[in-house]
């Protein structure tokens, strides 16, 4: 896929008018060619998604999800009013 | 300067309120009566009526605070400064806020920021921009524009914003005040609105220090809704350095200096000269990762917004489209809810993200975040912390930028660094320059909160900032 605003905008749902877009694209092209440098690196065969050894690590067990409990606890809470969205 | 109540910080007020001096609804009603003064900042986007909080054994009991806009408070409006959540009511609080109702806190107001906190200046709001205190004609920072203006601005006395590239940092910085990003999962992100999950962090932004390490001293910790907080201490803190006898040693990073103005550049090294003196000991160190470090970080926020910002297609939140229409179009209808920046945002990560260009773009800022964050953790087993102007420049004026976004997005080189590693990072004012303030970042190793709190507390009153705005 080619950087093309049309194109890009239609693949992620999102709508521009006309005077949006002149502005919207030349933040686009502003950030796309500063980031364009990043192609450039080199990365190891090697996964890198890895989290490095020794540093974020979790001394406990994660909880369980228990989906019972949750749904068992929905009538439990209290002013469940949620304001509709307004429709366009 | 300012007298009475609101010239108190959180922890005179604290004191005063449990030693019975001063009362709750006094305290609120001072602060809101200068809320409604004071709307030309446009720091608040809901302001509250006092409602008593009953925990009156709570340890912050009548403490005001303001809160941002994009942690859900049950019951209150909360928008992310979006016209696509204008009408949003969360159901539930946020951890970090039911932590704070719990120890008698009471709520200010939801506070003004840049859409879903997208932003460095505080103008990418559909409620306006946030107007700085100093000079309204300037930006105050962002994205917690409003927080840092509410607490610089004396409209509180603290405040929480939020963290995911400097958003808490940034805006203490442009308004004189401390901004706290604690160590990522040390405040549980339960109820904060996503916008890049792997970067962001609940903080303070108050006036001062030991203000900052009171508040995160009651929503810090494990949360069981939060798969990714922890209160675990690091793995190997006893490799990183111990304060001894007072004598610190911090790190420079001279490469980065190209990036700051003239002024700032002053500032910050006026305050190494003092610190210097005082017996800090500094050292500059290369750091060649750091030179991939702002892109790595905007391949990886605007990937993480594209997925994260997807539920707000008129079915799960936002306004619902003509149901006759077919399901592609109804989507794009709702979503012309977004500001300018949250849609070039979620495009340009629907490129970055898209088949041929995933590799290209995230996986390798994914693999200059490994090395950095590597990196870091070496250095941080020689030095105490890294020290660096927070913003690169002052507070430009409001529409300033406009023409040249880049700029903006290039203020955030100082600030991304922690986030990309997680690391705590506080912003403290370290001096006035053409009467603007001015921040210095420290930033420390992870895990080791406390001892940057300490250790920003030492060298703010080493520096002995004394200002605020005349507003």
């Amino acid at each position: 896929m080619k950087f093309d605003a049309d194109e890009i905008s239609n693949m992620s749902l999102i709508t521009l008018n006309r005077s949006e877009k002149k502005e919207i694209v030349k933040r686009l092209n502003a950030l796309k060619s500063y980031l364009d440098a990043i192609n450039s690196v080199e990365t190891p065969s090697s996964p890198i998604i890895l989290a490095p050894e020794g540093i974020n690590e979790r001394a406990d067990e994660p909880i369980a999800f228990d989906s019972d409990k949750i749904l068992a606890s929905f009538h439990t809470i209290k002013n469940r009013y949620i304001k509709a969205p307004r429709t366009l | 300067m300012s007298s009475g109540i609101i010239s108190k910080g959180a922890r005179q007020l604290v004191d005063e309120l449990q030693g019975g001096s001063l009362e709750a609804s006094k305290v609120f009603e001072t602060y809101r009566k200068r809320i409604n003064e004071l709307t030309k900042l446009n720091a608040f986007i809901t302001s509250l009526e006092y409602k008593p909080n009953a925990r009156k054994e709570g340890s912050l009991y009548g403490l005001p605070l303001a809160i941002k806009d994009n942690i859900s408070t049950e019951g209150i409006r909360t928008t992310c400064a979006s016209l696509m959540l204008k009408d949003y009511m969360p159901p539930y609080d946020a951890t970090a806020v039911a932590k704070l109702k719990a120890a008698g806190v009471s709520i200010l107001g939801k506070t003004n920021m840049d859409e879903f906190g997208m932003g460095s200046s505080g103008e990418n709001s559909a409620f306006g921009p946030t107007r700085n205190p100093w000079d309204i004609e300037r930006v105050p920072g962002g994205s917690s524009s409003g927080s840092a203006v509410a607490v610089s601005a004396r409209l509180s006395p603290a405040a929480l914003g939020t963290d995911t590239g400097g958003s808490i940092r940034a805006p203490a910085s442009f308004t004189g005040t401390v901004g706290f990003k604690p160590s990522y999962g040390y405040v549980s992100r339960y109820g904060l609105i996503a916008y890049a999950n792997s970067l962001e962090q609940i903080g303070v932004i108050a006036r001062t220090v030991d203000d900052a390490a009171l508040i995160f001293g009651v929503i810090r910790g494990k949360d069981r809704f939060d798969s990714t907080s922890t209160d675990a201490k690091p793995v190997s803190s006893n490799t990183g350095r111990l304060f001894s006898g007072g004598h610190f040693k911090g790190a420079l990073l001279p490469q980065l200096s190209d990036l700051v103005s003239k002024d700032v550049r002053e500032a910050f090294d006026s305050s190494v000269a003092k610190l210097d003196s005082e017996g800090i000991e500094f050292a500059e160190e290369r750091v060649e990762e750091l030179e991939l470090a702002l892109k790595s970080y905007y391949v990886v926020a605007c990937c993480e917004a594209t997925t994260n910002l997807a539920r707000y297609d008129g079915v799960r939140y936002g306004p619902v489209a003509d149901p006759s229409r077919d399901w592609k179009s109804a989507i794009s209808e709702s979503r012309t809810m977004f500001g300018k920046e949250v849609k070039a945002r979620i495009m340009l990560g629907s490129y970055m993200l898209s088949s041929g260009y995933y590799e290209e773009y995230y996986l390798k800022a994914l693999y200059i975040r490994r090395n950095l964050k590597l990196r870091l953790l070496k250095l941080s087993e020689s030095y105490d912390f890294i020290y660096t102007p927070t913003m690169p420049v002052l507070p430009w004026k409001i529409g300033e930028m406009i023409d040249d976004p880049l700029q903006v997005y290039l203020s955030d080189a100082l600030t991304v660094i922690a986030n990309l590693t997680g690391a705590p990072a506080i912003s403290i004012p370290i001096a006035l320059k053409k009467g603007l303030p001015v921040g210095g970042q420290l930033q420390g190793r992870y895990g080791l909160d406390d001892r940057l709190l300490e250790l920003a507390a030492t060298i703010s009153g080493l520096l002995k900032f004394r200002g605020e705005p005349s507003i």
